[in-house]
């Protein structure tokens, strides 16, 4: 067993990784920040207010949520890192990406794997829904 | 300018963030592969299998899928359906499990990065998807059906 070997391939697939997720994050992290300095970002705000509100999230959580929903976590970090949210925000956001995301690329595998996609997506998104609902209303009460 | 020398600033630390937890994980990662840990770590997983009242056979493919995600998880599962015979019943509430709670490591690690609560994130995850899974296989009546071998190899359409 040689674990140098194990320890050097190891190494190399984390650096090989990273160097992947980062082509995903660096991007939108680079994208928000400048839509930040346009309008459009207050524009989704205004809009997705009322919804978000409901989750304790400000209306420009709406944008990670779609971002991490469609593009995937790493997308939504990058996303994330570029806003300015509170601890207990980040947590809720990340509980309700936890259940729903990347849902083009992981729908398609569940129903490779024989589940039905209004079953899958409607499953993720309710769980989403709830999980940010419940942890919103327990993490501003303690 | 300050924006973007600022985005630049907050662009690399937030790579160096990633890489803090990518590089390690994967190298724990490898040495679970490479020395063989993950089959004593499936016996671990016997007790939820019996819970759903699924054969111990998907206590393997449930394991790679909580680690490693559902596009590897997916892979193992296609093969442990087609050596070693899962049920269709077996199949969907591996499925259903692995859609709600997968790559459990590295998806709670990419939210601490950014200030999550990790430890609530990874009880909340696996409590929901236990939860979900049980309450869905009371409802499925355990299965009389033969193995999934034939419909999983071709077109991925199952009767």
């Amino acid at each position: 067993m040689d674990l140098r070997r194990t320890f050097t391939t190891g190494l190399k697939k984390g650096i090989a990784t990273t160097w992947i997720l980062l082509k995903i994050t660096l991007p939108v992290y680079f994208i928000v920040r400048l839509l930040e300095a346009t309008p459009v970002l207050d524009w989704l705000s205004t809009l997705f207010e009322p919804v978000m509100g409901l989750f304790g999230l400000p209306g420009e959580a709406s944008l990670v949520l779609v971002i991490g929903n469609t593009l995937g976590l790493y997308a939504a970090v990058g996303a994330m890192g570029a806003m300015a949210f509170s601890g207990t925000q980040v947590t809720v956001l990340a509980l309700m990406l936890s259940f729903s995301h990347s849902l083009p690329v992981e729908t398609a595998l569940a129903h490779r794997l024989g589940l039905s996609v209004p079953f899958v997506v409607s499953l993720r998104l309710g769980l989403a829904a709830f999980s940010g609902l419940a942890a919103h209303l327990t993490l501003a009460a303690a | 300018m300050e924006l973007v020398s600022d985005a630049l600033a907050g662009g690399l630390n937030q790579a160096w963030l990633m890489a803090r937890v990518v590089i390690p994980l994967m190298i724990v990662l490898q040495f679970c592969r490479d020395l063989n840990l993950l089959g004593g770590l499936a016996r671990l997983m016997s007790p939820l299998t019996r819970l759903f009242g699924m054969s111990g056979k998907s206590a393997f493919p449930l394991l790679i899928g909580l680690i490693f995600g559902l596009s590897f998880g997916a892979g193992v599962i296609f093969d442990s359906a087609r050596e070693d015979g899962l049920s269709r019943r077996d199949l969907l509430l591996l499925v259903i499990f692995l859609v709600g709670c997968h790559a459990v490591v590295e998806d709670t690690l990419v939210f601490v990065v950014v200030g999550a609560d990790g430890r609530l994130l990874l009880a909340a995850r696996i409590g929901v998807a236990l939860a979900v899974t049980w309450l869905i296989s009371l409802f499925l009546k355990p299965s009389t059906t033969p193995a999934l071998s034939k419909c999983l190899t071709e077109d991925g359409e199952c009767p």
